[in-house]
């Protein structure tokens, strides 16, 4: 959303469009990290671990279209970015890939899918390679279904 | 029995680790509902602090034994480390494990319904500290104008709260009561008695045949009366009814002055709610009479002398 917002930067309307996204996603990113850092961590002990990487590819179309869609060119092409994002915020929500986010790699951490030892299913945000992990493990909890690990319980835990 | 050192040591060792907030009350098919509570890291320090004054309150109190007739007095818990004792207390103890992963309740959702709560404390092996609630009329403070800013105002319905201190631990292999009218409240309100009534009765009722209305009279006597349950459960545990018959039943009747009719009609035990003392006391051997005066007793504590 930041980079066709940058490339529509010529055009106010076509700017918010894209901006106004960009930068509520950012605001959604603070608070969770602000969430994150400030939560009670508890202990998990998950049965299965996959690696939910390869869920990754479905974010690359949007990232592609900054890069095949020039929305300053015309209304029509921003358009038809605004459509195509539009569906792919809609698809990875609808399909609960939204916590796949490409961006977490960029601060090292991965995304695993995890299955607790009492059958409840959550998605793993964690920095260490989950695989090796032995016993239960503080994790903090963002909503239902997702469990951040920090740096810090990491250095606590060993 | 595990000294209440070595169970303040357990404690110790995990009042820095991780730490839960599981709510809960008991369902329509008897079992238990929970849910743990979302918290912020400073809301679960503070009932880690609380864990703490729960500690340090241990540390002023002695351990005793939890028979049919204890009345915990202040300065006294009771701790329970029989396997039968814990598989009893199993339906809150799988809380233990599973309080991370329990679903979240809101906290707008905290109300009267809840039961009980109970602080989770370590990571791998957890300890709960359970409390069961206590309904309160809360007041605020008026909001209207200046003047009625002034007053204080009742909020008209009971309010759910969190309170210092904790009526019962459980821990993997032991059980710490503290506050026993709480426990034994909160035992029969989440059913546990109603689940173990039945089994404590035929601790009776295996051995020595009973009267089918005097059956059904004492597990509703059970169901009400925790020095009723406490003692059947006393008799199911010591098992000597086994070897018993109803003959010896009358002859030990007789010999403590009580009516052998009264408790043995038609080859079959009878039981009277308004004697059920005299009737539970007889079968657990609670009775004697005193070989100097023949006045007949009641031992409030029996311990065999073989063993020392």
């Amino acid at each position: 959303m930041a980079l066709l917002a940058f490339r529509a930067r010529d055009d106010t309307i076509w700017l918010l469009v894209f901006a106004v996204p960009a930068l509520v996603g950012c605001v959604v990113g603070v608070i969770a990290a602000i969430l994150v850092s400030r939560g009670n961590p508890e202990p998990y002990s998950l049965e299965t671990i996959d690696d939910a990487g390869e869920e990754v590819i479905g974010h690359i179309g949007s990232y592609l279209l900054p890069a095949v869609v020039d929305v300053g060119q015309s209304s029509e092409e921003a358009l038809i970015a605004a459509v195509a994002l539009a569906l792919i915020v809609h698809i990875h929500i609808a399909t609960g890939r939204v916590h796949v986010n490409p961006l977490l790699y960029v601060f090292a951490y991965r995304v695993y899918r995890a299955t607790s030892s009492t059958g409840v299913a959550y998605y793993l945000v964690a920095r260490t390679d989950a695989s090796s992990w032995v016993g239960s493990r503080r994790l903090v909890p963002l909503g239902a279904s997702l469990l951040i690990e920090r740096s810090r319980d990491i250095v606590e835990q060993g | 029995m595990p000294r209440l050192e070595e169970v303040r040591a357990d404690l110790d060792a995990i009042i820095d680790e991780s730490v839960s907030v599981v709510v809960a009350r008991r369902n329509a098919d008897g079992g238990i509902d929970a849910a743990k509570l979302a918290l912020a890291e400073d809301a679960g320090e503070g009932f880690r602090d609380l864990c703490r004054d729960a500690m340090e309150d241990l540390e002023r109190r002695t351990g005793v034994a939890y028979t049919a007739d204890a009345e915990l007095g202040r300065g006294e818990v009771s701790v329970l480390d029989d396997d039968e004792d814990l598989a009893e207390l199993s339906d809150l103890t799988s809380l233990a494990a599973s309080a991370a992963t329990l679903p979240i309740t809101p906290p707008r959702e905290l109300d009267l319904r809840i039961q009980f709560y109970a602080v989770v404390l370590g990571d791998d092996s957890r300890v709960l500290l359970v409390r069961r609630t206590d309904p309160r009329i809360a007041y605020r403070q008026g909001r209207w104008l200046a003047i009625a800013g002034e007053r204080l105002t009742r909020i008209e319905e009971p309010a759910f709260s969190f309170s210092p201190g904790f009526d019962f631990l459980l821990g993997p292999a032991w059980a710490l009561i503290l506050t026993q009218a709480a426990f034994e409240r909160l035992f029969r309100e989440i059913g546990l008695i109603e689940k173990h009534v039945r089994s404590w009765v035929k601790g009776i009722t295996d051995h020595l045949p009973m009267e089918a209305a005097s059956e059904a009279e004492l597990l509703s006597v059970a169901h009400d009366d925790s020095r009723t349950w406490r003692r059947l459960r006393e008799i199911r545990r010591r098992g000597h009814l086994a070897h018993v018959d109803l003959a010896e039943v009358r002859k030990y009747a007789k010999k403590v002055g009580l009516e052998p009719t009264a408790i043995v009609r038609n080859n079959k035990l009878v039981f009277d709610p308004s004697e059920r003392f005299s009737f539970l006391h007889l079968l657990n051997e609670d009775l004697y009479k005193g070989p100097l005066t023949d006045v007949t007793f009641e031992a409030q504590r029996k311990a065999t002398t073989e063993s020392s």
